[in-house]
């Protein structure tokens, strides 16, 4: 190799031990000493390639744990497949999270991919499907160790990318709220405000006493923003001194009076005394001055600010007076559509179904938070009430659910596009397709076939109605 | 013939193609469908007014499309082939319309004239004068290339290979140039071999000594032909670059047998993509290679899926042990259920690489089906073991090196793999009566 390396005017070829009888034939008839070097060197290197032996290596094999779930179909796998080699992330994700409902495995060929690819939203389903196999292979391998970690790793807080550490602390904030405290606090400082910011929005996930007094040591934070941030966050956690303030300040300008009403009857009135003016830290602390609603009077607009933090428990204690009927009075108040945005974020702040119920029947434009709260019969009665305005938003938000659609709606929701195919987006079409009633399908299939080319409003429809169609043949012929 | 969701996307040129024509693949789009045991043909509602008609035949899988798409096989075949893969029973039993029987009458005349045309070049009755002018001519134009090769490997090795990897990427080109001048394209894709060493790892130094030695012993033989017995004068001249015609390799006698498809890989060279696809005869155990040459944008003419079989007559090319062959006559085939395997144990890559060398000492590449292996992990390396827990370091991707741990799940296993350049690579994995393939591209 020396040789080879200097070259043979620099380096004189030696002669190989193994092969020296051989060796010496070659040199006997070498044209020079290049040729020599050239023939024995090959000779030389397929001799010791024919006679190679490999080592040993006494170890215990790490074998895989036996799974305890079963597999899913050949065909499921093949559709997986496929799904990953299109990049169509959303057929992939649906299919995932199909096969962790019904407790099954993917084939093992697929698992590295998966495990390779899991990001902070997908991790529990991907981790379900990949079953033992994927534990043991993370075992291994450093890179996917840290998605079987239950508890968090401090390393990867420290070295993570922004992002990595969003997710980290998203997913404390979910399984263990007070830890985020002792994990954040720590190199707050040292964040831009932006950043900081971002993870301190985190913070609406299990808040809780336990944040307090992180969120109130913020309150001198360089940014208006992280600052504003805090004290919001603050109010709404019951029992802290802001919240507390909010509250004082609410029991002393706002006020519920029986006045008589003819002779016999008496009616209860909400009241506001004029005389109460906020102490200034209360603007301090986020409340805010003059409204710019034209009409809005400052010390309701300073009522309906502290409202939407008071819990009905507190209403009941302070007034004797349940939510809904604290709603009922505030409704029949002149500015009354002034109020409306404090009751939806009070109703949805403290789940109260009954107020969300009562908010619903007015005449208001569709509001998505108010549906995680009504009962589920309530909230389909209100999408088909707003559907033709609200279509885009009513699918998505059906869709987030991941449930299938109700038949009903889905029915009414077909008619409506029918007339008004764009009120959704293609994209929407294909979620939408995804949790569609499978029962459905043959009248989606000739509603495809019935509709004309002619204008392309109708071709738009007819290509998205087959995508649909599509979609419901992949979910039927899955096989699970 | 019905073949998985998995094959179907094989045969799409492209990953656009399958999902076009996974888009394809439902009913409405299709007005007409049937089949029949010879054929699938329908019609595709398409942005024109009349459908385009798509067929395909099922006994050696081919495909027809009025469609003006240059893909092949286009959208509208790959989702035909889909929905019939996962709605069979919308295809209506039909006799052969008159397109699909013109279609299927029109390949059969061709293959029909295609064995005419070799019968008759083979009865013709050749100019041999003009025939052995040409050789001469030929073999002057290669024997001044070597003796030019011959100079230029010494003269490298006078002063040295220590700084080749400072100009690897150009210090071949002049030569292999003049190489393929020479009508030499053995050598040239040697000297480019050259070139393709990782020169940046350990070890680079013996690689290339390696090639260098084995390439110049190639020309001696090549100088002493005449000493050599007409086999060997065959093969030589196959590794210089004599090539052979389809014609003249079809007729020579066929190897029928049910060939297993374990590998396919791509190799990218500028414009030219070539498709090496491995084969086993499972009554035979013999390998086969299919070399398939098609520029960028186009696509192999041998549309096999992973793990599929065919029964088909293989005619090798001549030469000794060869490997490199072309198919004859391909019928319809199954899918795998059990494979025995011959050899067990890293002992028999050994056995079989030096039974190899002794008989050939230019074998490149030399396929193997082993049992008994397994996986293992050594100090962040991949590494597979036998029964006699001895090692072997393995030439794969870490990305496939993770497939096949997750695959094998640290227990034994039979594979296809293939040593080359002093180096394993798995290519397919035979556990639990199903076959995995590694590499298919």
């Amino acid at each position: 190799m020396k040789t080879a390396l200097l070259g043979t005017e620099k380096y004189p070829v030696k002669m190989p031990e193994h092969i020296r009888e051989q060796a010496n034939a070659i040199t006997a008839k070498q044209e020079d000493k290049e040729d020599g070097f050239l023939q024995i060197a090959s000779l030389s290197m397929a001799y010791e390639a024919a006679g190679h032996n490999h080592p040993e290596h006494k170890t215990e094999a790490s074998i895989a744990p036996k799974e305890l779930r079963s597999y899913a179909s050949k065909e499921f796998s093949a559709a997986l497949r496929s799904f990953m080699r299109q990049r169509d992330p959303l057929m992939l994700q649906f299919a995932l999270k199909a096969c962790a409902q019904k407790k099954l495995l993917v084939s093992p060929d697929l698992v590295p991919t998966l495990l390779q690819q899991t990001t902070g939203t997908n991790k529990n389903t991907v981790l379900a499907v990949c079953g033992e196999r994927g534990r043991w292979l993370a075992q291994m391998n450093p890179q996917w160790a840290p998605l079987y970690s239950q508890e968090l790793n401090s390393e990867e807080w420290e070295t993570g990318s922004f992002e990595t550490r969003k997710e980290l602390l998203q997913g404390l904030r979910k399984q263990a709220p007070e830890k985020a405290v002792s994990l954040i606090s720590a190199d707050f400082d040292k964040e831009g405000a932006q950043k900081r910011l971002e993870l301190l929005e985190c913070f609406a996930m299990g808040l809780g006493p336990h944040d307090e007094a992180f969120l109130t040591g913020l309150s001198k934070d360089r940014s208006s923003k992280v600052k504003e941030k805090a004290h919001y966050f603050l109010k709404r956690i019951p029992g802290s001194t802001i919240n507390r303030a909010f509250l004082n300040f609410l029991s002393s300008v706002f006020h519920i009076k029986e006045e008589r009403r003819l002779l016999l009857g008496k009616k209860k009135v909400a009241t506001i005394d004029s005389s109460q003016t906020p102490e200034k830290e209360l603007f301090d602390y986020g409340l805010e001055k003059i409204s710019s609603e034209k009409g809005f009077e400052d010390h309701w607009f300073w009522t309906m600010q502290c409202l939407e933090i008071a819990s009905p428990q507190w209403i009941l204690e302070q007034y004797g007076e349940t939510a809904t009927d604290l709603l009922k009075l505030l409704l029949t108040q002149p500015k009354r559509n002034l109020f409306i945005p404090y009751l939806i974020r009070w109703a949805v702040h403290f789940e109260q179904q009954e107020v969300a119920q009562l908010l619903t029947e007015l005449d208001l434009p569709f509001n998505e938070s108010l549906v995680e709260v009504l009962s589920p019969q309530d909230a389909l009665s209100y999408r088909l009430k707003h559907l033709d305005q609200h279509t885009e938003s009513v699918v998505l938000q059906l869709v987030a659910k991941e449930r299938e659609f109700p038949e009903p709606l889905a029915i009414e929701l077909m008619k409506l596009l029918k007339q008004k195919p764009y009120n959704i987006t293609a994209a929407t079409y294909r979620k939408m397709a995804l949790y569609f009633p499978l029962s459905l399908k043959r009248a989606l299939d000739s509603l495809a076939q019935r509709i004309g080319d002619g204008h392309f409003d109708l071709a738009f429809l007819k290509n998205q109605v087959t995508e649909m169609v599509r979609i419901l043949e992949i979910r039927e012929h899955m096989n699970l | 013939m019905k073949f998985t969701p998995d094959q179907i996307a094989q045969l799409a040129p492209d990953a656009a193609s399958d999902k076009a024509g996974q888009k394809l693949a439902v009913s409405t789009k299709w007005p007409k469908l049937h089949q029949n045991e010879l054929a699938l043909w329908g019609e595709c509602q398409g942005s024109g007014k009349k459908p385009y008609k798509t067929a395909v035949d099922l006994s050696i899988l081919a495909f027809k499309c009025s469609c003006p798409s240059r893909k092949f096989p286009c959208k509208h075949s790959i989702g035909l082939l889909y929905l019939f893969s996962a709605q069979q029973q919308q295809f209506i039993e039909a006799p052969l319309e008159t397109y699909v029987q013109e279609w299927l009458d029109s390949r059969a005349k061709r293959a029909e004239k295609a064995a005419v045309r070799a019968e008759e070049k083979e009865k013709k009755p050749v100019d041999e004068q003009a025939q052995q002018k040409r050789q001469q001519a030929r073999e002057k134009k290669v024997s001044s290339g070597i003796q030019e090769l011959r100079i230029w490997i010494k003269d490298l090795i006078r002063t040295g290979v220590i700084n080749v990897p400072q100009e690897q990427y150009h210090f071949t080109q002049t030569i292999r140039a003049r190489m393929v001048d020479a009508q030499a394209n053995g050598l040239a894709n040697r000297l480019k071999d050259i070139e393709a060493i990782a020169y940046y790892k350990d070890g680079w130094q013996r690689s290339l000594l390696q090639k260098l030695s084995r390439l110049y012993l190639l020309t001696e033989a090549y100088q002493n032909k005449e000493q050599l017995s007409l086999e060997w004068q065959e093969e030589i001249k196959n590794l210089i670059g004599w090539s052979h015609s389809k014609e003249e390799v079809l007729s020579l006698p066929p190897v029928s047998d049910q060939w297993l498809a374990w590998s396919r890989t791509v190799e990218n060279d500028g414009n030219i993509n070539t498709v090496r696809t491995w084969l086993y005869g499972i009554q035979h155990k013999r390998y086969a290679l299919l070399l398939d040459f098609h520029a960028n944008g186009q696509v192999a003419s041998t549309p096999l899926s992973p793990g599929q079989i065919m029964q088909a007559q293989l005619c090798y090319y001549p030469g000794l042990n060869p490997l490199r062959a072309l198919i004859k006559k391909q019928e319809n085939g199954t899918q795998l259920s059990s494979l025995e395997t011959v050899h067990n144990g890293l002992e028999a890559i050994s056995a079989v690489h030096a039974r190899a060398l002794a008989q050939n000492p230019f074998t490149d590449r030399i396929p193997l089906l082993i049992g008994g292996l397994r996986l293992l992990r050594i100090d962040g390396a991949f590494y597979i073991q036998d029964h006699r827990q001895c090692i072997s370091p393995i030439g794969n991707s870490e990305a496939e090196c993770w497939v096949i741990y997750s695959i094998s799940g640290g227990n034994t296993f039979d594979a296809f793999l293939i040593r080359e350049d002093e180096q394993v690579q798995l290519h397919s994995l035979f556990v639990q009566q199903q076959l995995y393939t590694i590499k298919w591209v």
